[in-house]
């Protein structure tokens, strides 16, 4: 009789990740990764659907993880400076902890896949995010802005230096690494961009 | 009182079977769809079209795989168990 295995879906999840990360999506297939993770071919069908489905199922996983770390210690009435500061700091280190888990979500961010993911994080953590940008505009600390506009603003710096440290260099130098002299300047200045 | 319970009231575990098959095109499903859907007993199907072997998947209570495997071979497609 075939059961389900925490501990073998965990291998599963991490062999998938390491699979798709170093050999990309169309090289992927449900025998190798039966292969890498141990398990028969018939056991990956118990868990998952299909191949599409068992790509869902594990962004879905990492997204939340991502999502629960980013998020750990907020509280919608924060300042917004201290709010923002702390999710930077959150996402920092959940980069610095599960490298290969970003890679891969940044792989299938693009695939039709995604959308149930984003559904499912917008349903889960979109409330205390809500709220705390909410807040903030009240109390006239953030300007109220198109979605897009305030995440390209707010997030997309941090990440634009995450990824010149991840390839150790820079158009302007060829050694970089991330420190947090440089995080800080950079935060700051979206603050203050953010600003009414 | 009668304390026996007929067998279909029976909790029963639910099973996936898989099997490896030439099921490649969204035609041939077609094909096979009828059959899948008005088969008694199989709950849930699904051909994993994006992946090498083609993998029919079924989700069943008491259907055998080789009542699965009859019923797609007379068909005249391939059908074999994936080893556990």
């Amino acid at each position: 009789m075939r059961t389900r295995d925490v501990n073998k879906e965990n291998i599963i999840q991490e062999k998938a990740i390491e699979m798709i990360v170093k050999e990309g999506l169309d090289g992927f297939s449900m025998q190798k990764l039966a292969k890498a993770a141990n398990v028969s071919p018939a056991t990956l069908y118990i868990y998952y659907k299909d191949r599409d489905d068992l790509i869902t199922q594990i962004a879905t996983t990492v997204s939340h993880r991502l999502m629960e770390t980013s998020l750990k210690g907020m509280h919608p009435k924060m300042s917004f400076a201290d709010g923002l500061e702390l999710q930077w700091k959150n996402r920092m280190e959940f980069f610095f902890k599960h490298p290969l888990d970003v890679e891969f979500i940044e792989q299938i961010r693009y695939m039709p896949t995604y959308d149930s993911v984003r559904d499912s994080i917008r349903q889960n953590f979109g409330d205390v995010l809500g709220r705390f940008v909410h807040n903030a505009i009240n109390r006239g600390e953030l300007q109220p802005l198109p979605f897009e506009v305030y995440w390209s603003i707010a997030f997309a710096p941090l990440y634009q230096l995450i990824k010149f440290h991840a390839q150790g260099s820079s158009p302007a130098s060829e050694k970089f690494s991330i420190n947090d002299d440089i995080v800080n300047q950079t935060l700051q200045l979206v603050i203050k961009a953010l600003k009414p | 009182m009668n304390m026996i319970k007929p067998i279909a009231y029976r909790e029963q575990k639910m099973q996936v079977l898989v099997f490896k098959t030439n099921l490649m095109s969204a035609r041939d499903i077609h094909h096979i769809s009828p059959l899948m859907c008005n088969t008694p007993g199989i709950l849930k199907w699904n051909v994993d079209q994006l992946d090498i072997d083609n993998v029919l998947r079924i989700e069943t209570a008491w259907l055998l795989p080789e009542d699965i495997i009859r019923l797609v071979t007379a068909t005249g497609y391939l059908c074999e168990e994936l080893p556990d």
